[in-house]
């Protein structure tokens, strides 16, 4: 969250500065590269995809999962770069613009314009299969760092003597099979055929 | 399930529980079959009745017509087994079986929403006969469309192992979405309610969207490795390929009228993804109707429901005399 609200706070005082600054200023192109440095910095620290992964014992091959999540998030930080620095050119080739309709004395108007580049040039990225791969390989990374994690912690449990997830996991397995056998022996049920018994005769 | 129009709970299985909506007072009836709405399993479906003023559902009563929806419930870690087959046929089966039999009827109104909508036209193909109409609502059919990101964002995943690793957390899915579109969904959203901060009204509807934006489900481990494999990584439903409790999904079964609702500015479910319906379905009484707004929009703006509220009662009303039963 803090990291939001100092995003925040420095984006307000960059569309300020912009606000303020003439096209051909000296401070002019330094304020809107700042956009994209800002843009990158917000990327790393809040993006979903930029979470760290738990904790865990970096031993064998947790510590090659947790080599590996290091080296994804590298590349990961690329993609934030090329990300940042597409949406600054987009924005400072349409900033010109913006000053020519006096749009550039309206906030608004230039943070809008501002989030329309940013999101462009973010699905430039987020639709390429280099991104794709990567998004999928840190997903599967963090998994398996879960997985792992998991298994070490079993087989602690199992040698204390204590249930571990996989034997919850194979009895409820085994009590949703049976749960759908009945309920498919249910829906197959034959109807009672209605015929009234003979007199006499008692149901057995 | 929080709802601004009364229900009451008539039936329920596990955490699955199919609400009934209580007529509106001083509402003619439209006299047409029950509708029941399948909702997705990746939100909730209070969304669908969020306030007064912003809920399908009320549109639907006023217009006379009489409303159940199924709960699919919030699953924990003893749900982790379940199958797509147990939401379909187990959970959506037995929520139509109760209506059809307490109602004395042989067929009712499906209305999908979302994913809901994919599984719903899933079991219309394997149940023709039990669904009298069918509307659709943001359905991805086709999960290999061009503008797709989901989908591409998908394809790689090790699917056995998220299966393994235990349901998938709604806050993780959640963090997909808003990914979709980072600076709109979190960043121009916000900064935009500057501008609305004296207004009370439109203070309490954000603060109600963001509450159901962030109150997710967890996901059955099961169902959802089966989810992202069959359906986004192998496309197996228009592929003809897509097998449910060992039945194929044949979605040529699907001879019932058909009512395609989709979104032009939809991000998450893209309309080639819900128009691909079409060339797909058996029905010779095959509708669309695409509206202008986005994936959400569709559920809560007020413009958008008045449009396809009236639109979903008047085509179920020029149909009531389907000969299903």
């Amino acid at each position: 969250m803090s990291a939001f609200t100092a995003g925040i706070e420095r984006w307000g005082e960059l569309l300020r500065a912009l606000t303020n600054a003439r096209p051909g200023s000296p401070d002019f192109q330094p304020t809107l590269q700042s956009f994209g440095v800002e843009l990158e910095a917000w990327l790393r620290a809040t993006h979903p995809f930029a979470a760290a992964a738990a904790g865990a014992d970096p031993t064998g091959r947790m510590a090659e999962l947790l080599s590996d999540w290091g080296r994804l998030q590298s590349q990961l930080a690329g993609h934030w770069s090329t990300v940042a620095r597409a949406a600054t050119e987009k924005f400072s080739a349409q900033v010109g613009a913006l000053a020519a309709d006096g749009g550039l004395g309206d906030p608004r108007k230039v943070f809008a314009r501002w989030i329309d580049c940013a999101e462009e040039a973010y699905a430039e990225t987020a639709h390429s299969e280099a991104f794709a791969r990567l998004v999928a390989d840190v997903t599967n990374t963090a998994v398996a760092l879960q997985l792992e994690g998991r298994r070490l912690v079993e087989e602690r449990s199992r040698a204390a003597g204590m249930p571990t997830r996989h034997e919850i996991d194979v009895l409820t397995q085994r009590i949703e099979q049976l749960e759908r056998e009945l309920q498919a022996r249910t829906k197959t049920k034959p109807r009672r055929s209605g015929k009234p018994r003979a007199k006499g005769k008692r149901r057995q | 399930m929080t709802t601004v129009c009364s229900t009451e709970v008539v039936w329920q299985k596990d955490k699955a529980v199919l609400y009934r909506y209580l007529p509106l007072a001083s509402v003619k009836s439209a006299r047409v079959r029950p509708v029941l709405i399948s909702y997705a399993l990746v939100n909730r479906p209070d969304v669908l009745d969020l306030q007064p003023d912003r809920s399908l559902v009320r549109r639907l009563l006023a217009a006379g017509l009489d409303v159940y929806l199924l709960d699919w419930g919030r699953p924990d870690e003893s749900d982790r087994e379940l199958e797509l087959s147990d939401y379909i046929e187990g959970y959506l089966d037995g929520a139509i079986r109760y209506v059809l039999k307490t109602r004395r009827m042989l067929s009712i109104n499906l209305l999908g929403v979302c994913q809901g909508g994919t599984l719903s036209l899933c079991y219309c193909a394997l149940h023709p006969k039990r669904v009298a109409n069918l509307v659709t609502m943001v359905t991805p059919v086709d999960f290999h469309t061009p503008a797709d990101l989901l989908s591409k964002w998908a394809r790689h995943l090790d699917t056995e192992a998220l299966r393994q690793a235990g349901n998938l957390s709604g806050a993780v899915l959640t963090g997909v979405f808003l990914s979709l579109r980072p600076f709109r969904l979190m960043v121009q959203k916000y900064v935009e309610l500057l501008d609305r901060h004296d207004d009370r009204d439109a203070l309490e509807t954000f603060c109600r969207m963001e509450k159901w934006i962030f109150d997710s489900p967890d996901q059955a481990a099961t169902a959802f490795a089966q989810y992202l494999r069959g359906f986004y990584q192998e496309n197996r439903l228009v592929r003809g390929a897509l097998e449910i409790a060992g039945a194929r999904v044949d979605l040529r079964n699907i001879s019932q009228p058909v009512l395609n609702i989709y979104a032009r500015q939809d991000h998450i479910v893209p309309p080639a993804a819900s128009t691909a319906l079409r060339d797909h379905v058996g029905s010779a009484d095959y509708t669309e109707l695409p509206v202008d707004t986005g994936h959400i929009g569709m559920y809560v703006s007020q413009r958008t429901q008045a449009t396809v509220a009236t639109a979903i009662a008047s085509w179920l009303i020029e149909r009531r005399s389907s000969s299903r039963d």
